[in-house]
């Protein structure tokens, strides 16, 4: 790994700190709230922006290029009461213990947090608010069940939002932005009762746009302090660099490359301070900065090689805040994952190539500080570059897990599905993990996870579920009383259809209230249209506002079960519904026979048209259903099969399946195959994914692979990997990723941590650190079949 | 025009092959072969014969198989399967842990052209194609002319490997339809070929000569062994006897590896394996220097 000795000490710190919490967000956010009572929701929450920027004891750490924390630590995470400060009273004492994502806390901020900032929250936060509206039928299955889980859109904010830089931020810096709100708050008459919402709208984006310029100018002088202390002359200079790149960004467009970049990190950290999200992307990082790139490489202010430890040192930026999430959170979306993605490569907004040197400097970066992130992605079109291919399949050979590799053609279809204007929809990027999405957008990206296997549960137990008893579901007759499978497969759709159905309430009941209670005058002031239509993110203020998006989780697991059920019993009639309820009861304990003949039918992954033509018919109906209901602009809700790492909790509460999994064991991600039951062959998995319709899916599709890293290890290997990418594009399919390591060495990592803290690995739509994963994460890792040829 | 079989005895079908030949291909492991190369890594190709084939590591011993079996047999408890199994293929469908298998089971061209069909994405993508290989596929000429003719109306590739023991009248008709051929000389001294692999070279390097002549591109594909064939005398031989005979041919070394063993073990036939050395990468680099110094060209198909 030939970094420069500074981003390889900053890569050092990085992988052998652990994160912290810091409550200094939290605590100033609190006392600017004590000040502001009785003032609209939004004044008070741009205040508090406001005070944060200008009140945090500011750090700028040693090597640091770019600078810039939420909280006191190089790795902090941040509490945002005003969303939850239950979960975190509840949990923090375990924060330093929690087998996934542990964090460091103190017994001193412990108490502090308890004594003076949570009392303040009591009853007034997003959690309890919510909470107090949901109706009981959607509660008993949509709060911690794991059946529907939507607590990411209630215990925290929404993130899933891509700062526009090309259209906004850079044109016109904080500064430009601050005077738009100026000259429009102007034209506004309290007289005129519709203006009201507007002139608070305003007058809370003028807050928060001088507090990110305040926070970047509190930087630049703090850089100066330090540069007349430093006695080194080199470092010395480079804070100097750093007081002058801040004096500039983000008040003022970038003048070079350097200042873009920094530009980027500050958008970030408001974000964060704001609403500690997930998902905040950079997006089509390649497209917006290589004008500043090529001129300054040009003008020969910057070499190559500067610009390359440029992007590294912001990729460890990246990577060091901690997205503080809950303990339930956690097991959906594992490994201090904050979900930032990054998208390169694809093709420009009039359709031609957009590859260019940057997008060969992000996969470098990728291969070269190791870090989980951002959340790489690559697009592929049909006419991409070879060079540009070859260096996508050339990093999934190192075994990063990255980049996630999608399907360019297919993104823009999604897109235009949902109803956008075809140049946008060429200007796509991702969100999160594999949601394809564009940067004038509200949307929540990842509203639900709905729990397919539980549906299934729900019509082969009465409506009950297998492993409590509990009623969950609908009303279900008794299995034996089924007669045909279209009876088995229609009773589950219907209970899918009252999962979908609970799934909209809980999305709509937090829509409503994120729009009351967590106003986002930053980020509204990063996605178009919002400014121009005197209207906040949250209440619909931007340009395209998209249906919420629901991830449908455990495909391959029903699809398995109807095609045992089908087969087993109504067709080859060698089983009855009662032996194979009893066998599920047993968890198959008694019952190896019957396990063994369910094992023995296809499975979806291995291209064969029986079980995948169940997986399709699932699949579409999802997609129909989906979209029957509307979110509370009128948009109609999305569907979606993407993975995070959703598989497993969901999996915890189901009991044995039809399909031969035991009780509690994962189910599936995406439209990837059960985890080693995909025995023919990548290829086979990849045809028996493509099947899924992906473009209706406008919320993503996500198929994971394992490679033997046999497979990739050579020219011949990567070359042809990649022509394997281009041909299970061409059957429409959107997104592919692979693990490439071998079993041998993720045992290794297992045994001896320590000398694997890098290691990445792919979980679902993301990677991290295996060694960051819980011992049963990485057993399910494991798991998954790893392709080997003979 | 040829005899024509539409059912051939298959071992396996390897799709997302990297090694047998250019982009991905479909490698269709044909059962049956002459020689009997003491390193041979598929036993289970030696006959077409079905054969039970048992993995211990997956066995519980539930004994399923032994009620199961007509012949009252213990499947997974037997010295030598083989020798008595009839391949019923009842233990195989009880055992709940796939512990058991039948080997070498007859298929038609039909459902093998069903798979290959779906494979063939692939193969317009890569560059790729079907490659014949086995045993010795040559055996099964009747089946292969069927699939070669079917692969031609498709535009589907195809490669082959062999091992050169065959008769070749029987075959020649096939030739031309190959875009390119593996072909095995594994000793130049025929009594050493006799002794390895228990026939002599003759009809080996005959064979050589007559596909070369039939202009279809050939790679010479040697597994290279310690203690059999990396003598620089040997090496000479073999790199004179390609610059005479078949001067456009290219080389690839295959390095021994010890890979086949637990298919002896799952075949009951363990005292049949014989475990030879791994050339270290100095002797592989020595024997493509010799035929570099030939003139030949070293490939690698990896």
């Amino acid at each position: 790994m030939n970094t420069t000795p500074r981003i390889e000490r900053l890569r050092q710190n990085y992988v052998n700190s652990k994160p912290s919490v810091c409550i200094e967000r939290a605590r100033i956010f609190t006392e600017s709230h004590m000040c502001t009572e009785g003032m609209p929701t939004p004044i008070r929450r741009a205040q508090a922006f406001y005070d944060f920027c200008n009140e945090f004891e500011i750090k700028i750490f040693e090597d640091e290029l770019i600078v810039g924390t939420a909280g006191k630590f190089r790795r902090s995470g941040i509490l945002t009461p005003e969303f939850s400060w239950k979960w975190v009273d509840k949990e923090m004492d375990m924060f330093d213990k929690r087998p996934q994502d542990p964090y460091e806390m103190t017994d001193v901020q412990r108490d502090y947090v308890r004594n003076n900032i949570f009392p303040y929250w009591k009853g007034q936060s997003l959690e309890e608010h919510f909470l107090s509206i949901l109706p009981k039928e959607t509660a008993k299955i949509a709060v911690d069940t794991g059946i529907v889980d939507n607590d990411s859109k209630w215990r925290q904010a929404v993130g899933e939002t891509t700062p526009d830089y090309q259209d906004v931020l850079f044109p016109s810096g904080f500064q430009g932005i601050l005077k738009e709100a100026e000259e429009n708050l102007a034209k506004l008459d309290y007289a005129n009762p519709d203006d009201l919402e507007k002139i608070i709208f305003y007058k809370s984006t003028i807050l928060t746009s001088k507090g990110i310029m305040r926070f970047a100018e509190r930087y630049a002088d703090l850089a100066e302090r330090m540069a007349k202390e430093e006695k080194d002359k080199e470092r010395s200079n480079e804070l100097l660099k750093i007081s002058k790149v801040c004096r500039n960004v983000p008040a003022n467009p970038p003048k070079s490359f350097h200042e873009a970049i920094q530009f980027v990190w500050f958008v970030q950290l408001g974000a964060i301070i704001s609403e500690n999200p997930l998902a905040l992307n950079p997006g089509r990082f390649d497209q917006y900065m290589f004008p500043y790139y090529d001129a300054d490489i040009k003008a020969g202010t910057m070499t190559k090689e500067d610009g390359e430890e440029l992007v590294q040192a912001l990729w460890l930026k990246f990577s060091e805040w901690v997205w503080t999430i809950s303990a339930n959170t956690t097991g959906y979306f594992a490994g201090y994952n904050q979900f930032q993605n990054l998208t390169v490569g694809g093709r420009k907004r009039d359709g031609s190539d957009a590859t260019n040197a940057l997008s060969y400097i992000c996969l470098e970066a990728t291969d070269k500080v190791r870090t989980h992130q951002p959340g790489l992605s690559v697009r592929i079109h049909s006419d991409c570059p070879q060079k540009f291919l070859d260096a996508v399949t050339d990093l999934v050979s190192k075994g990063t897990g990255f980049p996630a590799i999608h399907n360019d053609q297919a993104g823009a279809q999604m897109l235009l599905q949902a109803g956008y204007e075809p140049e946008d929809a060429r200007d796509w990027s991702n969100c999160g993990c594999v949601v394809p999405h564009f940067r004038k957008t509200g949307q929540w990206t990842a509203a639900v996870n709905i729990n397919f296997a539980a549906a299934l549960e729900y019509a082969l137990n009465e409506g009950k579920s297998r492993l409590t008893g509990e009623k969950m579901g609908l009303d279900a007759k008794p299995v034996s009383e089924y007669k045909s499978y279209e009876e088995v497969k229609n009773a589950t759709l219907e209970q899918m259809k009252n999962l979908i159905y609970h799934s909209v309430v809980a999305t709509v009941v937090a829509q409503k209230l994120h729009t009351q209670l967590v106003p986002r005058p930053f980020l509204s002031t990063c996605v178009e249209d919002c400014m121009k239509n005197g209207k906040d993110l949250s209440r619909g203020g931007a340009h395209y506002n998209v249906g919420p998006v629901l991830t449908g989780i455990g495909l391959a697991v029903v699809a398995n079960s109807l095609a045992v059920i089908k087969k087993l019993v109504f067709q080859d009639k060698i089983i009855t519904m009662s032996e194979l309820n009893d066998a599920l009861n047993a968890n198959w304990v008694g019952y190896e026979d019957l396990k063994a003949k369910a094992l023995s039918v296809p499975k979806y992954g291995n291209d064969d048209d029986y079980v995948d033509a169940i997986a399709r018919e699932i699949a579409n109906y999802y997609y129909e259903e989906t979209r029957a209901h509307k979110d509370i602009f009128g948009s109609k809700f999305n569907s979606a099969f993407m993975g995070i790492s959703n598989y497993i909790p969901t999996g915890k509460v189901v009991g044995a399946t039809p399909c031969g999994r035991e009780a509690t064991k994962p189910i599936t991600e995406g439209v990837s195959p059960y985890a080693g039951s995909d025995i023919s062959s990548p290829l086979a998995a990849m045809r028996s994914s493509a099947k899924m319709n992906h473009d209706v899916h406008t919320g993503g599709t996500l198929l994971n692979l394992r490679l033997s890293e046999d497979m990739v290890k050579t020219q011949k290997g990567k070359r042809d990997l990649g022509n394997i990418i281009r041909a299970y594009f061409s059957l429409g399919a959107f997104h592919v990723q692979f693990n490439t390591l071998s079993t041998e060495v993720l045992r290794k990592a297992q045994k001896s941590p320590e000398d694997y803290k890098d290691l990445l690995v792919r979980v679902a739509g993301y990677s991290t650190q295996f060694v960051n994963l819980s011992p049963e994460m990485q057993e399910a890792i494991i798991a998954r079949t790893a392709h080997t040829n003979m | 025009m040829g005899e024509c079989s539409n059912t051939g005895v298959v071992i396996q079908m390897q799709d997302y092959s990297i090694h047998d030949g250019d982009g991905v291909r479909t490698t269709i492991f044909l059962a049956g072969c002459k020689l009997r190369c003491q390193w041979c890594a598929n036993p289970e190709s030696w006959t077409p014969k079905r054969k039970l084939v048992y993995y211990k590591h997956k066995c519980t011993n539930c004994m399923k198989c032994s009620l199961a079996c007509p012949m009252n047999l213990v499947p997974c408890k037997m010295e030598r399967p083989n020798d008595v199994c009839i391949t019923c293929g009842k233990c195989v469908d009880v055992c709940p842990q796939k512990a058991l298998d039948i080997a070498c089971v007859e298929k038609n061209s039909e459902d093998l052209l069903k798979k290959i069909e779906r494979d063939a994405l692939f193969f317009r993508f890569t560059g790729g194609g079907v490659t014949f290989s086995g045993g010795e596929p040559f055996l099964q000429h009747k089946f292969m002319r069927v699939l070669l003719d079917r692969f031609e109306e498709l535009g589907i590739d195809s490669w082959v490997e062999t091992c050169g023991y065959f008769d070749f009248e029987s075959v020649k008709d096939l030739l031309p339809k190959f875009s390119h051929i593996f072909m095995d000389i594994k000793h130049m001294d025929s009594k050493k070929h006799k002794e390895f692999t228990g026939c002599g070279n003759e009809l080996i390097l005959e064979n050589a000569k007559k596909i070369y002549a039939t202009g279809v591109p050939m790679t010479i594909r040697i597994p290279t062994i310690a203690e059999v064939n990396l003598d620089d005398k040997n090496l000479e031989q073999t790199a004179q006897f390609i610059n005479k005979n078949l001067p456009t041919a290219d080389v690839e070394l295959l390095p021994y590896h010890e890979l086949g063993k637990a298919k002896y073990i799952s075949l009951g036939i363990e005292d049949k394996f014989v475990k030879f050395t791994t050339p270290t990468v100095e002797q592989l680099n020595h024997a493509s220097e010799i035929f570099k110094n030939h003139g030949i060209e070293i490939v690698e198909y990896r």
